[in-house]
């Protein structure tokens, strides 16, 4: 279908055809062109703040999931080292308790032993002393009855003797009391010091078991309250088990 | 020569103007402007209207003036934008609805020798329906096959067809009524 001749006449017509636009035309334009030049960087930065929250977001999620898998792990980890705990519980309270118990055992062993050595020292002091001072009281008795038959001796034979023998009594006396009182000062002062000798050694060695003990206590404290937890969960469930 | 230079001129000017140079968007809009009205103008009677979808077809020109090939001709690239927005204006607001009479007669006109004015052209085709109108000049002035204009309007090759019929047959009878006034006046 040819173009009609009118056609072709419209055709060239309007195609030579100009229309000024009108001045403010291109005003309008430069406006809209300018707004458009405004928008699109912020719709550039709206681009760059959507990659940037994306990348977060996945940073986050990666570093979330991560930790979510290691909390498992640690979880499993946690597992493994209760059960160990609990075989561990299971095997160390009684060695812990035998221990213990040696340990006091051996202390109170040792207490004792030194309980008896102090007895042990203070006794046969003590009784030293008491026997000493017996056997003085009895030398002096003796002494004295001896004193007093030869006294009685001695008035019997000379009477001029007497106040010699009185004399010499109570220089004997005297000598007896201050050998007596020499032997009591050495004993004390042989006591403290051997006090002192086997006290700082056996104090030190208290001290450090007692540091120890401690120690070891609060450890046996902590594993046997974990244990008796345990014990408490697995008797309570038993006990529900048997009773359905 | 002097051609290939000026075509060397008009490809810089655009890579400017793709750069937002202003002054140079300006260039290109002083040079076509006035071309492009009149195309805007034979589509739609009011100036005004006119003019505003030449600007915001304008406008897309330089927002997509990055996609510009450079294998056809500049002109004719800025032109299609323009009769697209013309055509979307139409549709979108005067809300053009095609009747979709298959029936079409093709008919070979009288050979007419119309020396009109350019004002009695644009006055011939102003009295058109907005249908018959965009059909007859996508047709008969911008050169497009009635496949590509049922493209363009989302209408079948036949509504096109029938649609420049009925166009060319008011086209004819307003011509020899013109001309039996002319002679009158004559």
């Amino acid at each position: 279908m040819e173009p009609n001749n009118f056609e072709k006449d419209f055709r060239d017509k309007l195609n030579q055809r100009k229309i000024e636009p009108s001045n403010k035309a291109w005003d309008r334009l430069d406006a809209m062109l300018s707004i458009t030049e405004e928008k699109k960087p912020d719709k550039n930065r709206k681009w760059l703040y959507i990659a940037a929250s994306i990348v977060g977001f996945l940073l986050v999620g990666t570093f979330f999931f991560n930790e979510k898998k290691n909390p498992v792990e640690t979880q499993k980890n946690n597992v493994v080292i209760k059960e160990n705990v609990k075989k561990d519980s299971v095997m160390q309270p009684t060695l812990n308790i035998i221990d213990s118990g040696k340990t006091e055992i051996a202390i109170s062993e040792e207490l004792i032993q030194n309980s008896n050595k102090k007895e042990a020292k203070i006794s046969p002091e003590a009784s030293g002393r008491k026997s000493n001072q017996l056997i003085k009281n009895e030398k002096n008795q003796i002494a004295e009855s001896s004193v007093i038959i030869k006294n009685n001796q001695k008035k019997q034979s000379i009477n001029n003797q007497i106040p010699i023998a009185e004399n010499s009594k109570n220089e004997s006396v005297d000598q007896l009391l201050n050998s007596a009182g020499k032997t009591v000062v050495a004993e004390n002062s042989a006591k403290p010091k051997s006090k002192i000798k086997v006290n700082a050694n056996d104090l030190l060695n208290q001290v450090d078991g007692e540091l120890e003990l401690s120690f070891r206590e609060k450890v046996i404290t902590k594993v046997n309250k974990n244990y008796q937890t345990v014990k408490v969960a697995l008797a309570n469930r038993n006990q529900k088990e048997n009773k359905e | 020569m002097k051609i290939i230079h000026l075509h060397q001129e008009e490809t810089e000017v655009i890579k400017l103007a793709v750069e937002n140079n202003r002054q140079a968007q300006q260039q290109i809009y002083s040079k076509f402007s006035s071309k492009m009205l009149s195309v805007c103008r034979q589509y739609i009677k009011d100036i005004q209207l006119a003019e505003d979808v030449m600007i915001t077809a304008f406008m897309k020109v330089f927002t997509n003036l990055n996609k510009f090939e450079h294998k056809g001709s500049f002109e004719g690239w800025i032109r299609r934008i323009m009769v697209n927005e013309c055509i979307s204006y139409l549709r979108v607001q005067k809300k053009v609805k095609f009747t979709e009479d298959e029936i079409y007669v093709e008919e070979s006109f009288n050979a007419i020798d119309s020396q009109f004015s350019i004002e009695q052209i644009q006055f011939l085709i102003d009295a058109l329906p907005d249908g018959y109108k965009m059909v007859f000049n996508l047709y008969a002035i911008e050169g497009y096959k009635h496949n590509e204009i049922a493209k363009m309007l989302g209408i079948n090759e036949g509504t096109s067809k029938s649609q420049l019929s009925h166009a060319r047959k008011m086209l004819q009878t307003q011509i020899t009524i013109l001309k039996k006034q002319d002679n009158g006046t004559e």
